[in-house]
């Protein structure tokens, strides 16, 4: 690593920003290393194939590249690379599935049909696959990203209460399908 | 007031964040920037250009009809050109 590198590497966020937005692009790859496993955390919950979520992060990373000319302040980076991600997820989304609805999701079974073996684990990333496309969207943002649902309202185009029905709906979806797929907590031995 | 949220599932998808920095990733990212940058760059000295040659004739010509100094303004024009160019340039 040059003595370059290692300063970009130091300094702050909205410094290297700057210098990515006059068309550096050493400093826009310090910003694909820090920001890379924060943004393909968020697609690949959004995503149900992570491959396909790694090529999405890589071509919002290339937007970002185009369009950080247009980006207001430098501190604004995190907010805006979030909304262009969710762009082109939802953008991905529709061309891919372009007549399957947005609410429709897989069948929720019986809770009693989720007991699993004892070696059977079902991570979030698959319990989020099970819901809607919107409820995935509404309650990724709402839980991963902490956004409030007036946040996730302007980000995505939906309307306020759409998106609270959402985040309410999903994330009792999700509570059901991690419970189910848990091993029940073991009760605290006795002492004595 | 504050959106309410579940408790468990917070500590669910604190939990599951898993660190995929990769070197591979970036790599591969930086491989696919250069026609970008190369069309950035080219615009942006086309328009450098462009500005400063209307910049340019805005004061050489237009300024001396409406001045007495005419030979200082396009002096003055001319320099403000150059300048105008090395700045795009840079």
């Amino acid at each position: 690593m040059n003595r370059a590198s290692a300063a970009l590497g130091e300094a702050a966020e909205a410094l290297v920003v700057a210098l990515a937005m006059g068309g550096d692009r050493s400093a826009f790859s310090e910003l694909v290393w820090r920001r890379q496993s924060w943004l393909r955390n968020l697609l690949r919950r959004l995503c149900r194939d992570p491959a396909l979520a790694d090529d999405l992060a890589q071509q919002v990373f290339l937007k970002a590249w185009r369009s950080l000319p247009h980006l207001r302040s430098p501190g604004a980076f995190g907010g805006w690379l979030r909304r262009l991600a969710i762009n082109t997820w939802i953008a991905q989304a529709r061309a891919a599935h372009p007549t399957e609805s947005a609410h429709e999701a897989e069948e929720l079974p019986a809770a009693t049909a989720f007991m699993p073996a004892a070696t059977e684990q079902l991570d979030l990333d698959r319990a989020l696959a099970k819901l809607t496309r919107a409820e995935r969207l509404c309650v990724v943002l709402a839980y991963s990203e902490g956004m409030s649902h007036g946040e996730i309202s302007a980000a995505t185009a939906l309307p306020l209460g759409t998106v609270k029905s959402h985040v309410r709906r999903g994330a009792q979806r999700l509570r059901v399908l991690l419970r189910a797929y848990q091993p029940p907590e073991k009760e605290p031995a006795h002492a004595g | 007031m504050p959106d309410e949220r579940d408790a468990r599932l917070l500590r669910h998808f604190a939990e599951s964040q898993r660190p995929l920095a990769d070197a591979q990733f970036v790599t591969e990212v930086r491989e696919r920037l250069p026609l970008y940058s190369g069309l950035r760059l080219l615009a942006a000295v086309l328009a450098g250009v462009v500005r400063a040659v209307s910049t340019g004739l805005a004061f050489g010509v237009v300024a001396p009809l409406r001045m007495r100094h005419a030979g200082l303004v396009a002096l003055a024009a001319l320099g403000f050109t150059l300048w105008s160019i090395v700045k795009s340039s840079l």
